[in-house]
């Protein structure tokens, strides 16, 4: 999926599988802000600004 | 089955540098099973196509459509409004189906999104080997079973050279030595005696070395199509 | 999708028996997390395809997360 995805010319990173169980949720919350944070850092989707543009 | 594998997304690209609209054709048979170009593979190639070209900053039209057997002329004629709309037509398909796309389609331009490799067998899940090599004069009969054409790296038909250690071909410590699986399996079904029998030099003519070949069956054909 | 400039969207693939429950408990127990992140509620991870991914980055999102 990753090697696709930078084949297409997206960073691999702004995809990411976390694992969780139903109880876990402070985890869920805590991935959530990890992920935002890292996306965050990558800026907004070089696809979006496409169709913005559009 | 045939064996194939999907081209390099930067080669694709290439191949549809230039066009407006795509379509990208998938087949449902044997590349849907070695998972190259099935409807999924096709869809996903579409998407990866679509988004890569945005990227480059020269959008293009990119659709799939997957037919049942790309190979055969009936089968293609439910996509032609399809592929009359389209600049260019990739072709998800092995070899035979990328051409026949051209046969049933003289205008349209088809470009291969697949290296097709050979005819084989899923030996373990995502792993497929060459088993055949379509000589058209079989002689399984005579190895056990395991032939030797598509198997030994040097297609002997005499035995194993002198190449062949602890029962693997001396190009590669993976591949076995076909020789000496023949030799295993006609032992152990007692049937070594097969291979003492003389046989008269292969006729190569049926191979792909006598050119293109054409298999006509009288039995077969339509009435009107009779010489 | 909704494409307000300069509001990240990420799409979180949840599993409806794990992720997604942790969610939900996420939520009941008021817990603070990133409006950037949209929750999709699959059956199991295992249905995610590759497809669903890539759609989302074709309409724009800026992240997926699959979470299990």
């Amino acid at each position: 999926m990753k090697v696709l995805l930078e084949q297409t010319g997206l960073e691999a990173e702004r995809v990411r599988m976390f694992n969780l169980s139903s109880a876990m949720a402070e985890a869920f919350a805590d991935a959530a802000k990890e992920m935002t944070k890292q996306i965050t850092e990558l800026g907004p989707s070089p696809l979006r600004t496409q169709t913005e543009n559009e | 089955m045939i064996v194939a594998e999907q081209k390099p997304l930067d080669e694709v690209k290439t191949l549809i540098d230039g066009a407006q609209n795509v379509l990208v054709v998938g087949c449902g048979t044997c590349v849907t099973v070695c998972f190259a170009g099935g409807s999924r593979e096709a869809a996903i190639m579409a998407t990866s196509l679509r988004m890569a070209s945005k990227l480059d900053g020269n959008p293009q039209a990119v659709t799939d459509a997957t037919v049942q057997r790309q190979c055969e002329w009936e089968y293609l004629d439910q996509i032609s409004e399809q592929v009359a709309e389209a600049d260019i037509v990739l072709s998800l398909g092995c070899g035979i189906g990328v051409q026949a796309l051209v046969e049933h389609y003289p205008d349209a331009w088809v470009v291969p999104g697949l290296n097709t490799s050979f005819m084989g067998l899923p030996t373990e899940q995502g792993v497929w080997a060459e088993r055949c090599a379509a000589c058209g004069d079989c002689i399984l009969g005579l190895t056990g079973g395991i032939c030797p054409i598509a198997r030994c790296s040097k297609s002997l038909l005499n035995g194993p050279c002198g190449g062949s250690e602890n029962g693997h071909c001396e190009i590669d410590p993976e591949v076995p030595c076909a020789w000496q699986l023949i030799y295993d399996r006609l032992s152990s079904a007692g049937k070594l005696d097969v291979l003492l029998e003389l046989q008269p030099p292969k006729n190569w003519r049926t191979s792909r070395d006598g050119g293109p070949r054409k298999i006509i069956r009288d039995d077969l054909r339509l009435a009107s199509e009779e010489a | 999708m909704d494409m307000d400039n300069g509001t990240l969207q990420i799409v979180a693939y949840c599993c409806e028996h794990c992720a997604y429950a942790a969610a939900d408990l996420a939520g009941g127990l008021r817990m603070q997390y990133p409006p950037a992140v949209k929750i999709v509620q699959v059956p199991c991870t295992g249905k995610l395809d590759i497809l669903m991914v890539l759609r989302a980055f074709e309409d724009g999102v800026d992240g997926v997360m699959a979470a299990g």
